[in-house]
């Protein structure tokens, strides 16, 4: 039983152009929000919760609005600038008389939720929050769901946000290095039924840090470009055809779900000479990947 | 009245994010909640903690809140005359 | 999850009752109270908000571990370390090399990042490296490093029933065979943040909380950790583990109402309930005890017990003993399991503290002392914020 990305989209700081040749972008390349997003909902979304909504709703609309059988979603930090706002204004306040909207937008779990609500889905609802494996574990959870035969689509979204005041604190964190940061989401709708030129996830895992170079050797080198999201790993040997989007633009905790459309948007590309990609992301000790194909 | 009307259409506007709407396109005398205005039970806290901050008025519970918060013109009416401050 | 029961072969747990779970079966066992006026935590709202509390300062809990004084540790996994340490020790697991770990947390290590923001606002020189622990998955690098956990490390964050959600999701990982054994459960500690929080939704009882009773008027917020170690009955069997008891079945679904109050049918929960027996093979009339959600809230208990309704005609015995250790947010379906567990090893069931009368529109009413009872199968549900419903089913 194979698995499909039947659909995907991402809001992101990336620019595809010809050769897959991939370059970073000033700005995210925003959508006009409105047009799937009720504008009085609007109104309460933080930044994570937008792009996480749009792509969601988009990827839906591309698969001509199927309602999932479960709704997955991965962030690194979660409604960070709720959390903030709502932080800072108890401090202020000296905890009198607090507002609370930007608490309730704060939970992790916000993003499929409010999915949940705005679909009318009683589905499955998960959210996973783990550093640079949050996106993974949430589709990796889907995968699984779908080879244990619960159910034949599942919308996976990745999302995070990283508002300046939290970028300057962890830019002082010693070990995440002072470099920049970066905010947008990719969603993904997979299932189990192969439509046209779908991308397939012909594999996908975990692999621990000492065995990654026995991983790369196994890798026919010919038809496959990897994507390497992972900053801990170092450089990937040059006889490899790579993307390094560490390299390429600022980091976020859901950088693997960015590469992964970056992945798709190559592979259905029509002058892309590609018919494999390897999405690489995770930790220092933690390596996920994801291999997508298209036949 | 008009004045403390005109005040809070923008209080709420700014309080609510309902930065979509100008108090000009607020009737004074909408439904805010349910349909007409379309505001709902975390808007009501968040108009509570409003109104305790900026005019020291306290409810007892949300029940109570909420039947003054049929429209503007009604907050208005009851601000005016339980305001302690503002 | 139907084929294969998963079997529980250590648990370790840490509330406003006691730490340990000997001593938590003591205090439920004597219809014991954890709750009461917030001395540790320094708060606007000490003496005026009752909690589950655990009176141990930081430094106390940090003492009894191997952090150095000077390290700043997110309040959450100090009180894991020793319900992970219960865990463990009691289940004789020979090796954590192939052990994955599913952690549930909602706040992370906001204790610390809300104390930093503090002393910055009133001028004190902050280390900025001191916020590396603020995220949900820090706690969950740190304990598996502290425990030497060598397998997958998962992070759930989903409101209330995020350590529900792990213990059910390590169970079907186990299932599928993709791991040998699991650690799953969750913690969250009282901070600043949860109380302003939940005191803003006005939905925090200034009296200690009375769930299913026609009087509530809110929750008492809670903290603590609870684990359970988790591997299939047949591995259990051939190591000679002692099995305490199955998970043996759980699902999750969504309400799909409103970001923080449930239907007032009780959608969410109804199908998650009907899709853990379903799961389990079980039909109503198998389960002898209920273990609600039970927060003490207007709008949870009418929900849930709406729900409850739709799927039992006769309905057994159900209580809520988060009227014991207040709502612990993350921590609270792990530390649930754990009573269940009490439940179904000492043929007893534990009370809804302080319950006098049924809610007006139910048929069924609560109990408010301990009793004996013959239990072979528990439902323990858990809802959080976004509408999250799942419902475990734990058996003999």
């Amino acid at each position: 039983m194979g698995i499909y990305i039947k659909s995907y989209f991402g809001i992101d700081d990336l620019h595809l152009g010809k050769e897959a040749f991939v370059s970073a972008t000033d700005q995210l390349n925003e959508p006009e929000y409105e047009v799937l997003i009720d504008i009085r909902s609007m109104r309460r979304l933080s930044k994570v919760l937008k792009y996480g909504m749009y792509s969601s709703l988009e990827v839906l609309r591309q698969a001509d609005n199927i309602n999932p059988d479960g709704i997955i979603s991965g962030t690194g930090l979660g409604c960070t600038s709720d959390t903030m706002a709502f932080l800072n204004n108890m401090i202020q306040r000296e905890e009198h008389l607090l507002t609370p909207t930007a608490f309730i937008q704060s939970t992790h779990n916000t993003l499929s939720g409010s999915l949940g609500i705005l679909l009318k889905n009683h589905g499955y609802n998960m959210t996973w929050s783990h550093r640079d494996l949050s996106f993974y574990s949430a589709l990796e959870d889907g995968c699984r769901r779908l080879e244990a035969g619960k159910g034949n689509n599942y919308l996976i979204v990745g999302a995070d946000e990283m508002p300046e005041s939290v970028e300057d604190i962890i830019r002082k964190i010693d070990h995440c290095g002072d470099r920049d940061w970066s905010e947008g989401a990719a969603a993904f709708m997979i299932g189990t039924d192969a439509g046209d030129s779908d991308p397939e996830i012909s594999d996908h895992g975990i692999v621990v840090k000492d065995k990654f170079s026995y991983y790369l050797n196994n890798i026919n080198i010919d038809d496959t470009l990897i994507i390497n999201c992972n900053s801990y790993i170092g450089e990937i040997d040059e006889k490899y055809r790579k993307i390094d989007l560490t390299v390429i633009k600022p980091k976020s905790f859901i950088d693997d779900a960015i590469g992964l459309h970056l992945a798709c948007r190559i592979l259905k590309e029509e002058d892309s000479k590609f018919k494999n990609v390897i999405c690489i992301g995770g930790s220092k000790e933690q390596i996920s990947f994801v291999h997508v194909k298209i036949s | 009245m008009q004045d403390l009307i005109l005040e809070i259409k923008s209080k709420l506007i700014e309080q609510l994010n309902l930065q979509h709407l100008t108090p000009e396109q607020i009737d004074d005398d909408a439904m805010l909640f349910g349909t007409g205005l379309g505001l709902d039970s975390i808007d009501a806290l968040e108009i509570i903690v409003l109104l305790d901050n900026d005019y020291g008025i306290k409810f007892k519970d949300q029940d109570e809140a909420r039947e003054v918060f049929t429209s503007v013109r009604t907050i208005a009416e009851y601000v005016s005359k339980h305001r302690v401050n503002g | 999850m139907a084929k294969d029961r998963i079997a529980i072969t250590g648990m370790g747990i840490y509330t406003a009752l006691c730490k340990g779970v000997s001593q938590n079966h003591q205090a439920l066992h004597n219809n014991k109270s954890g709750i009461s006026d917030i001395t540790i935590l320094q708060t606007k709202h000490q003496g005026s908000l009752p909690a589950g509390e655990i009176k141990k300062t930081n430094e106390e809990l940090r003492n009894a571990t191997r952090y150095h004084s000077d390290e700043k540790i997110p309040r959450s996994v100090l009180l894991s370390i020793p319900a992970i340490e219960e865990s463990i020790s009691m289940s004789g697991m020979p090796d954590l090399s192939e052990c994955d770990f599913y952690y549930a947390t909602t706040v992370g290590g906001i204790d610390i990042s809300e104390q930093l923001l503090l002393e910055k606002s009133n001028g004190i020189y902050i280390h900025h490296n001191e916020f590396r622990y603020h995220d949900c998955g820090a706690s969950t690098e740190l304990l598996s490093d502290y425990f030497k956990i060598k397998g997958r490390q998962y992070t759930i964050s989903t409101a209330c029933s995020s350590s529900a959600n792990a213990i059910g999701l390590a169970a079907q990982a186990l299932n599928s065979g993709i791991t040998k054994y699991a650690i799953a459960g969750g913690a969250d500690a009282l901070c600043r943040f949860t109380i302003n929080g939940f005191n803003s939704l006005m939905i925090l009882d200034k009296e200690p909380c009375r769930p299913m009773d026609n009087s509530r008027n809110g929750l008492n917020l809670g903290e603590g950790a609870a684990f359970l170690v988790l591997e299939t009955e047949q591995n259990a069997i051939e190591r000679g583990a002692n099995i305490l008891g199955f998970v043996v079945g759980f699902s999750n679904t969504n309400d799909s109402h409103h970001q923080t109050a449930s239907s007032e049918n009780g959608e969410g929960a109804y199908l998650a309930i009907q899709g853990a027996l379903t799961d389990a093979q079980l039909a109503p009339e198998d389960i002898s005890y209920i273990n609600a959600h039970g927060t003490g809230t207007q709008n949870n208990d009418l929900s849930e017990g709406n729900a409850l309704e739709r799927v039992f005609d006769q309905m057994p015995p159900v209580s809520s003993t988060k009227s014991f250790t207040g709502h612990t947010l993350a921590a609270s379906g792990a530390i649930e399991a754990v009573f269940s567990i009490l439940s179904l090893r000492h043929q007893e069931i534990y009370p809804t503290l302080r319950w006098n009368k049924k809610i007006e529109g139910h048929q069924f009413a609560s109990f408010n002392s301990k009793t004996d009872h013959e239990v072979k199968y528990i439902l323990s549900n858990a809802f959080g914020f976004g509408g999250n419903c799942s419902s475990l089913i734990f058996g003999k």
